[in-house]
């Protein structure tokens, strides 16, 4: 008798919390610097997953009109990088869109894979260490140092820190408990720098949330940010750019959080004089190759082993 | 009587005149040599060039490209032809792509061929600037804003076809695309189609640069702009349009090359996504106004010539 009582209190406990979750879940799981974007001037959902019918609506409006500012009718580039905005959306129909259509695949694959031990989250350059969430395996250099480890690659190619920001608000993590998750994001805002004035300091902010947003949903999970990897050629602007953002993000002191560490790669994919290492990018630079990910992979070992083992 | 047989006799004769007429125009040769022999001695199409087309070769135009792919009269496709053997393309509807888009874009150029400033030859990209054509409708030009603001004053006909390759350009030049025309300048982008990987850019380069030798021979006065592959960010793609580079064909004085990777291409190597429609091949409307925008000074300095 006592015991079915307990587990009433129990359900009716448990009820409740369920109910408290819904309502916390209207807020987004961290604070954004803009304002009007918390207090939902936006978008109509600001977090969780399945998505409404009016976000679904908001979610077909042009671009433009759904950046920050862009319901004030305004342009405020230093807010993009730091305020949750989905990737590329189709203007035809949202059914068609190719990014939705991979975040929810991803998730997918996380509910399938409820034990994973590393979850990868970033743009291209984590996208080709091969989806492991999908159709192709992980690539041969992850598989070597990691390949008992059961991994996640959540890249989306493409992917800018606002993209990820709304993913993670909207159910990428669910479900997860990851012991490490591998971050690299904010390159593709670098391109804005020049072509709309997106600061440096905004994207390494928009990274910074990043973590916090990781580090909120997946409390028990370690973060490794690897900074903006070089690209193209030293002294252009894109370059520049990366640097700027790295310069940036060392002033956060992301490492100050024990759960929180930070690796740069830069010296190990250039050469002394700051081109590219051709033994570590693919064809004219276009994208890393396999040389540069064994690089890549065997300076993230000793990191994620020691992560991996302590618990 | 004998007026009334007089007369069927000199119908008679008049039509086996113009019946032969044909057959000589089908005997007619390209203007180029292309390198699959069979086609050139007339072992795969019937009619090699010319419109409108005999029966023969309107029969075999519509047979599945898939059965009249270079080797496949012998019985086996030679892949590294297809991209430098003219073939007439298909669609779904088997009339569709020849009349109404082929028969289309020579019914265009045909009422307007004293006064073309500008002729946009291509695939699906090209046939964006103004997509405002209904099927089985008499084409009316209907430009985007992108090309209105930049191109607006000039006389500009598109003969973009959704879907073309290397080889359906060929077919169609052949077949009358552009015959008596003398466009001021030549807009060509195409290659996308055909599938650019590591291991078969060099063929797909090739069948560009037949592109631009048949067009050349045609319109022997004509400025050529020749607009490299559009980055659907691969390596096949990086490596036809470095090979572009490599085939100089900018070593004819009245040819342009502009390259657009740099602009369409973000950091980490992906697409630019706010410049393409779904599956990062079609471009949207920033998309189309940054391409008219880089194209702009290549036309205008074509234009001067």
């Amino acid at each position: 008798m006592k015991t079915k009582k307990q587990t009433r209190y129990l359900v009716a406990i448990l009820c409740l919390a369920g109910t408290s979750a819904v309502q916390a879940a209207e807020k987004p799981i961290i604070e954004y610097p803009y304002a009007p974007y918390n207090e939902g001037k936006l978008e109509p959902q600001l977090t969780g997953w399945p998505l409404s019918v009016e976000e679904k609506a908001y979610l077909k409006k042009p671009a433009n009109q759904r950046r920050p500012g862009g319901e004030s009718g305004k342009t405020l580039p230093e807010m993009w990088s730091v305020t949750p905005m989905p990737g590329y959306i189709s203007w035809s129909s949202l059914t068609d869109t190719v990014w939705l259509g991979k975040h929810e695949r991803l998730m997918a694959s996380a509910k399938e894979n409820p034990n994973t031990e590393i979850v990868l989250l970033g743009d291209a350059f984590t996208q080709r260490w091969g989806d492991g969430a999908e159709k192709e395996p992980l690539i041969a250099a992850w598989q070597k140092q990691f390949g008992h480890h059961k991994t996640l690659n959540f890249g989306i190619t493409a992917e800018r820190t606002e993209n990820l920001l709304w993913r993670l608000e909207h159910g990428a993590l669910d479900g997860l408990s990851p012991k490490v998750v591998v971050l690299n994001i904010g390159m593709n805002n670098v391109s804005r720098m020049e072509k709309s004035g997106v600061t440096a300091s905004s994207i390494a902010q928009g990274i910074a949330l990043c973590v916090e947003n990781i580090r909120k949903s997946v409390p028990a999970a370690h973060v490794v940010v690897v900074t903006l990897l070089p690209t193209d050629k030293p002294g252009s602007p894109v370059r520049d750019g990366i640097a700027k953002v790295n310069t940036a993000l060392d002033g956060l002191q992301l490492d100050k959080d024990p759960m929180v560490q930070v690796l740069d790669l830069t010296t190990d994919l250039t050469n002394k004089d700051g081109t590219l290492r051709d033994d570590a990018y693919a064809y004219k630079h276009i994208y890393l190759g396999d040389g540069g990910y064994e690089v890549y992979a065997a300076k993230l070992n000793p990191i994620l082993q020691k992560l991996l083992s302590a618990q | 009587m004998k007026n009334k047989q007089n007369i069927t006799l000199i119908l008679i004769t008049v039509f086996l005149a113009v019946a032969s007429a044909g057959n000589l125009r089908a005997a007619d040769m390209p203007p180029i040599e292309y390198p699959y022999k069979p086609y050139m001695e007339g072992k795969m199409d019937p009619q090699i060039t010319g419109w409108p087309l005999s029966e023969e070769e309107k029969a075999y135009a519509l047979k599945a490209p898939s059965e009249r792919k270079p080797g496949m009269e012998a019985g086996a496709e030679i892949t590294g032809m297809t991209p430098l053997t003219p073939s007439a393309g298909k669609w779904k509807d088997p009339d569709a792509w020849l009349n109404d888009e082929h028969g289309r874009c020579v019914e265009a150029v045909q009422d307007n061929k004293d006064n073309i400033d500008i002729l946009l030859v291509g695939d699906s990209i090209t046939w964006f600037w103004s997509p405002s054509y209904k099927s089985g409708e008499k084409w009316t030009p209907k430009f985007c804003e992108a090309w209105k603001k930049r191109f607006g004053q000039y006389h500009t006909v598109n003969i973009g076809i959704k879907g073309d390759a290397t080889q359906n350009i060929l077919w169609r030049l052949d077949h009358g695309a552009i015959d008596g025309a003398k466009p001021k300048v030549i807009v060509l982008l195409i290659g996308i189609n055909n599938g650019p990987k590591p291991e078969n850019f060099k063929t797909i380069g090739q069948g560009i640069k037949l592109c631009v030798e048949n067009l050349r021979a045609r319109c022997p006065e004509s400025q050529i702009i020749v607009v490299k592959t559009l980055p659907k960010a691969t390596e096949g793609v990086k490596r036809l349009n470095d090979y572009i580079d490599e085939m100089n064909l900018s070593n004819d004085p009245k040819l342009q090359v502009l390259d657009l990777w740099d602009d369409f291409v973000n950091p980490d190597g992906s697409e630019d996504n706010n410049l393409y429609i779904d599956g990062f091949l079609h471009l949207n409307d920033a998309g189309y106004e940054i391409y008219a925008e880089r194209l702009k000074p290549l036309i205008e300095q074509a234009l001067k010539q």
